[in-house]
């Protein structure tokens, strides 16, 4: 790493006050954002470090007027091991208990899981070898390049990186609102392309708090990964259906979470059996393709099949 | 076989052995490990110790136009920049071994190139340029982000087939004059017995330019074959093709060195490799003799093989480097590599076509190999790079021959970092595998059909084990049934894509037949089973001095347990000495004092020779002031007994001893060979092939994902005989799961526009972790076959290797359909069309 200014900051407004002067990036666990710094992999490296664990009072799990609020702070770990959430918000559960492992879990936050930056082996690679779009340079390399882990449903400003976040789409299917020190968000709309970030979160904008309703139906996590721990998902799908609702995202397909609202709208309403969620996971790729295979690049089609496996069996485990 | 044939060594039964094959015994680093007290290599620090970082070229084929440091040296804390252009930096390449080193082993062709510190770099992350020493590592990586360099980009080639083709960008392309052969000619030589075995260089490329980056071009043929009659006299035949990814060769310990420089000029250093690093190569590097190197050797992070650093490329650069560097500033200098500069490959990365002729009932009658593979460093075994060494080694198949190709190309160095028989393996799984098929019968059904050696049947190996006094046991046939009853797989097994569960998925199994290869104790030149070892005795307690080896074979307790049952001792009176000083360097990598292959069974015998020098001084002097004569006297339990009287004893302790050494350096190899065996040397490769290995697996192939798990495990290693039974088990379970990673799921991926590496970490670059196969049933058969002493051989390897050939064959009886290597989801949906 090379060196920078680490603030501690004890109140949102301080975090928020340091972020504002720029050329600065917030941590919380670290577990990503410690990656970023090791490997060098931005065009300007972060001169303030503002470290948000040092705020009191942004680590809670808690039901409340009508609905579970989960602070920015709350380790993976605790989540992952909540009863509240396992047996009410139960696709959040199982979306943090696979996320990485359990030693990442129990340093990780679930603000900090909603905030990292997408994921690309060109965009990451160590000492900014590829000055990608994502960095404000003039090309997207895994276009061209090896791009078995990218997007398949297009582009999104010519970059294919996906968004890893395994606890984004369970937030999604939940309805969740993420609560910021400015403003409320619907999670529907709390992801974007910015550079190099991932969320609409202004510079000096923190996460606060997680809210989401008590759910109309059940709700599922299923992470499809090369292994059972650590991991970043190949693909992954959370879904809630029931009470004549259904919600289902998918991720690691897009830059973004993906709302599968075909599937949500073949599934509203209807009989949760195989038939069905079949016909439910094949509208979710209607319109994703995926790169062919190139020499030795293999392509990603593969991942169309295992998103519409994914949200077969995500449904069906909702019953 | 009467009971005494099995006393062949040293006439002792199992049950007889106090310290060896005893479960139990505390592993002597065992207290380091786990009590955070033993020291790596990255815990080195000295005072006032500075630390370094070197560039590393980001592009695949790339020269220094020019070069910018100021910025860099002005930086406050930056304490000092060496350049390539350095006077200090001697202005030459090293092709790997040089010929001075070992002119016997390796040759100027040895390896890919590596410069010092040069200014030009064949692969991208090649250490080249610039290295800088500062305060801390932060201060160092934020200078080198200053350091302006001006590239002259090359053209690059990192596929195998590509690097062939007419008109492919030239790798190495200072190189005008170049014998891709030289190395096998100087090699084999010496090596090969032209009854068994033959070798043919390919003509016409002696001498030309080294054009199409072909490093060698030679056919391996087992001697008889006749590839036409076998063919002909087969009842069908198949023929395939795969290819094997690029696999890399890490260590989980970041490597680094720390080199300090002494009030009279000798250059310490430490450098935390399992093996003792060959000083030779150190000293063309640094320009000072060998004798002026004072190694220091802390605990190993973690590390395939018994790999020193100066085998490793580009890793070998530090001792240079921080060499320099703690010159100029009259510091010590610790020189850090991070994750994305450790830079090695296992060597077998290619395409493999393959030809095989048999017989109805599973009897294989020809077997004809062409592989392409990406460079290789070239230890000899010319069989194994064409594919066909297991064939020979285990087999009765009378007609094999291969040809391999092996291509240069814009990568890192490329060797055995995972075991170089991975590709025979690989073949042999893959052929067993389909003609079982092919034959409607399983893989060990096939094995026993075949078993046999050289092309001969087991008659011919029953023969030689009689004329030579090693048991004649049906190896392949007690761990076949072994492995099979653990897993209950006749019940179990089925005809390929038969295997339905109720859960939707696919299973499959595989099972793996293969033999102990012991390349470390082959009949080779001399060097193998070459160590340097002091043994002293002082107040009753032997002393060992020699490097200490780390890695999991635990030489450091294996040769304790060995002295303290050769000379009679109790094994807590054996101790290792000065265990963090490497005393000495090793003519080659190989001699790593029990570190990785087999290098711990064939260097055995050197601490039993050395072990018995000393006993018969001990016991000499012990008669001459006991009034009698060494004949009448023993050594037991660290007393000197009177044999017609034990209980008349005498504490070692008791007697004046100290002072009392025994050094040994010699070659063993004619002592294993000449007395163990009573046969002549060297020997017929026929000794070392005769104990069987059996692993198995199963999957279940999940056909909309693509995932492919792993749900059970067997290894049944006939490992001749256990010198410690937990660590064999250890050997046995680690091998097993790495070689499922190796086949299942690892890859160095590459961006094809630049060459540049795509997944140099842990996060994408992946691994089986624990949570993936939790337990691999280890199943140890002690049939006392083995080339080393008690019976034993080697095990490190083993399952490693095998292991590493088997997913694909697994896949294959799930699925019904073939996917390469690795067995990855996209390889896998792409077979069974869904992608």
């Amino acid at each position: 790493m090379k060196r920078f200014l680490h603030v501690d900051a004890t109140t949102v407004e301080e975090a928020s006050e340091a972020l504002a002067k720029g050329g600065a990036m917030a941590i919380a666990g670290g577990t990503d954002a410690l990656g970023t710094l090791k490997d060098n992999i931005l065009p300007d490296y972060t001169e303030v470090v503002v470290n948000l664990k040092t705020i009191e009072g942004l680590s809670y799990i808690k039901e409340e007027g009508g609905m579970l609020k989960i602070g920015a702070l709350t380790l993976l770990d605790e989540i992952a091991h909540s009863d509240v959430v396992s047996s009410k918000y139960t696709a959040l559960a199982q979306a943090a208990s696979r996320t990485a492992s359990v030693h990442l879990r129990e340093m990780g936050t679930i603000g900090g899981n909603i905030c990292q930056m997408n994921r690309c082996w060109y965009f990451r690679n160590p000492d900014n070898k590829f000055n990608c779009l994502r960095k404000g340079g003039g090309m997207c390399y895994a276009m061209m390049g090896d791009n078995r882990f990218h997007s398949i449903f297009g582009a999104v400003k010519a970059c294919i990186a996906v968004n890893p976040s395994d606890t984004a789409p369970a937030l999604v299917a939940l309805n969740a609102t993420i609560v910021t020190n400015k403003r409320e968000i619907a999670a529907d709309d709390f992801w974007d392309v910015a550079t190099p970030g991932s969320t609409v979160l202004d510079e000096d904008e923190i996460v606060t708090e997680i809210q989401i309703p008590e759910p109309a139906g059940k709700s599922a996590f299923i992470k499809f990964a090369i292994r059972k721990t650590i991991d970043f998902p190949v693909v992954n799908c959370a879904a809630m259906v029931g009470g004549g609702e259904a919600r289902i995202c998918l991720n690691a397909v897009y830059n973004l979470p993906v709302r599968a609202t075909a599937a949500e709208e073949a599934m509203a309403g209807a009989t949760i059996d195989e038939a069905n969620a079949e016909a439910a996971g094949e509208a979710a790729v209607t319109g994703a393709s995926g790169f062919p295979a190139n020499g030795s690049n293999p392509g990603n089609k593969y991942k169309v099949q295992i998103a519409r496996t994914l949200v077969k069996r995500t449904i069906l485990a909702c019953q | 076989m009467p009971a005494s044939d099995y006393q062949y060594w040293l006439g002792k039964e199992k049950e007889d052995l106090k310290a060896i094959s005893v479960r139990g015994i505390h592993r002597r680093d065992a207290d380091d490990k786990t009590t955070g007290k033993g020291v790596y290599g990255r815990d080195v620090k000295l005072p006032g110790m500075l630390y370094a970082r070197v560039m590393m070229c980001p592009h695949a084929h790339a020269k220094i136009k020019s070069l910018d440091t100021s910025a860099a040296e002005a930086l406050p804390g930056v304490r000092a920049v060496l350049r390539y252009d350095d006077p200090m930096v001697p202005p030459r390449i090293i092709h790997g071994w040089d010929p001075d080193v070992a002119p016997h082993i390796f040759s100027p062709n040895y390896t890919m190139p590596t410069y010092t510190l040069g200014h030009e770099a064949f692969y991208e992350g090649a250490p080249l340029g610039v290295a800088i020493a500062a305060d801390d590592l932060d201060i160092a990586d934020e200078a080198m982000d200053l350091v302006k360099v001006e590239w002259e980009v090359k053209d690059f080639v990192i596929d195998v087939e590509k690097a062939l083709e007419p008109g492919a960008p030239h790798v190495y392309d200072y190189m005008t004059s170049f014998d891709p052969n030289a190395l096998v000619k100087y090699r084999y030589a010496s090596s090969i017995t032209p009854e068994t075995e033959t070798i043919e260089i390919a003509p016409g490329w002696e001498g030309k330019e080294n054009a199409n980056n072909i490093k060698k071009d030679l056919t391996f043929t087992l001697a008889g074959t006749d590839l036409e009659a076998g063919f002909a006299a087969a009842d069908d035949t198949i023929e395939f093709s795969f290819r094997k990814a690029e696999v890399w060769g890490f260590s989980p310990e970041i490597l680094s060195t720390v080199c300090r420089w002494t009030d009279d000029g000798m250059l310490e250093f430490w450098q935390g490799g399992e093996a003792v690093p060959t000083l030779a190569i150190y000293s063309l590097m640094v320009g000072i003799p060998e004798d002026k190197f004072i190694p220091h050797a802390p605990y190993a992070g973690g590390q395939f093989g018994g790999w020193d650093f100066s085998s490793l490329f580009p890793q070998a650069c530090q001792i240079p480097v921080g060499a320099f560097l703690s010159k100029k500033t009259g510091m010590p200098v610790k020189v850090v590599f991070q994750r994305k500069d450790e830079q090695f490959a296992e060597m077998d990365e290619g395409i493999h076509n393959i030809k095989v002729g048999y017989k109805n009932d599973g009897t294989i009658t020809a077997i004809q190999i062409d592989a392409k593979v990406a460079q290789i460093h070239d230890m000899g075994m010319l069989p194994d790079t064409t594919g066909g060494g297991h064939f020979i080694e285990s087999t009765s198949i009378p007609n094999v021959k291969g040809r391999s190709i092996c291509a240069f190309l814009n990568k890192h160095g490329f060797g055995a970092y995972r075991c170089e028989q991975q590709i025979n393996a690989q073949i042999k799984q893959q052929v067993f595998t389909r003609v079982a098929a092919a034959v409607g019968v399983d893989e060990g059904t096939i094995a026993l059909i075949n078993n046999g050696q050289e092309g001969h049947d087991m008659a011919y190996v029953s023969e030689f084990k009689q004329n030579n006094r090693v048991p004649d046991i049906d190896s392949l046939g007690i761990v076949l049934d072994t492995a099979k009853n653990a897993v209950n797989f006749d019940q179990k097994f089925h005809a390929p894509g038969e295997g339905m569960l109720p859960n939707g998925k696919l299973h499959g199994m595989c099972l793996c037949p293969n033999h102990e290869f012991s390349n470390g104790a082959s009949p080779y030149p001399p060097e193998y089973a070459v160590w340097f070892l002091h043994l002293s005795v002082d107040g009753g307690k032997i002393f060992m001095t020699g490097h200490r080896p780390d890695c999991g074979v635990d030489g450091r307790t294996g040769f304790c347990r060995i002295i303290a049952d050769t000379m009679g001792m109790k094994l807590e009176d054996v101790l290792y000495s000065r265990p963090q000083e490497a005393l000495h360097s090793q003519p080659s990598t190989f001699l790593n004092g029990g570190g990785g292959s087999v290098t711990f069974t064939s260097i055995s015998w050197v601490v039993v020779a050395t072990a018995r020098v000393l006993k018969n001084k001990i016991l000499a002097k012990a008669a001459a002031m006991l009034g009698t004569t060494s004949e009448e006297l023993d050594i037991v339990d660290s007393h000197i007994i009177f044999k017609a009287d034990p209980s008349n004893s005498t504490p070692i302790e008791a007697l004046p001893l100290t002072g009392m050494t025994a050094i040994s350096r010699e070659n063993t190899s004619e002592m294993y060979y000449g007395g163990y065996l009573n046969m002549p040397f060297p020997p017929s490769p026929a000794s070392l092939f005769i104990s069987r290995c059996v692993n198995i697996v199963e999957v279940e192939v999940d056909p909309e994902t693509g995932g492919v798990e792993i749900v059970n495990a067997v290894a049944a290693n006939d490992v001749g005989l256990s010198i410690g039974p937990e660590t064999t088990e250890g050997q046995m379970y680690g091998g097993a799961i790495m070689g499922y990673s190796t086949s299942g799921i690892e890859e160095v991926v590459y961006d094809p526009p630049t060459g540049t590496r795509l997944n140099p970490n842990f996060i994408d670059y992946k691994i089986l972790t624990m949570a993936d196969l939790s337990e691999v049933e280890c199943h140890m058969i002690e049939s006392r076959m083995g080339y080393g002493p008690y019976g034993s051989c080697g095990i490190g390897e083993d399952n490693c290797t095998f292991c590493s050939a088997m997913m694909p064959a697994a896949v294959y009886n799930a699925t019904g359909v073939w996917v390469d290597y690795p067995t990855t989801p996209e390889r896998v949906l792409k077979a069974l069309g869904k992608a």
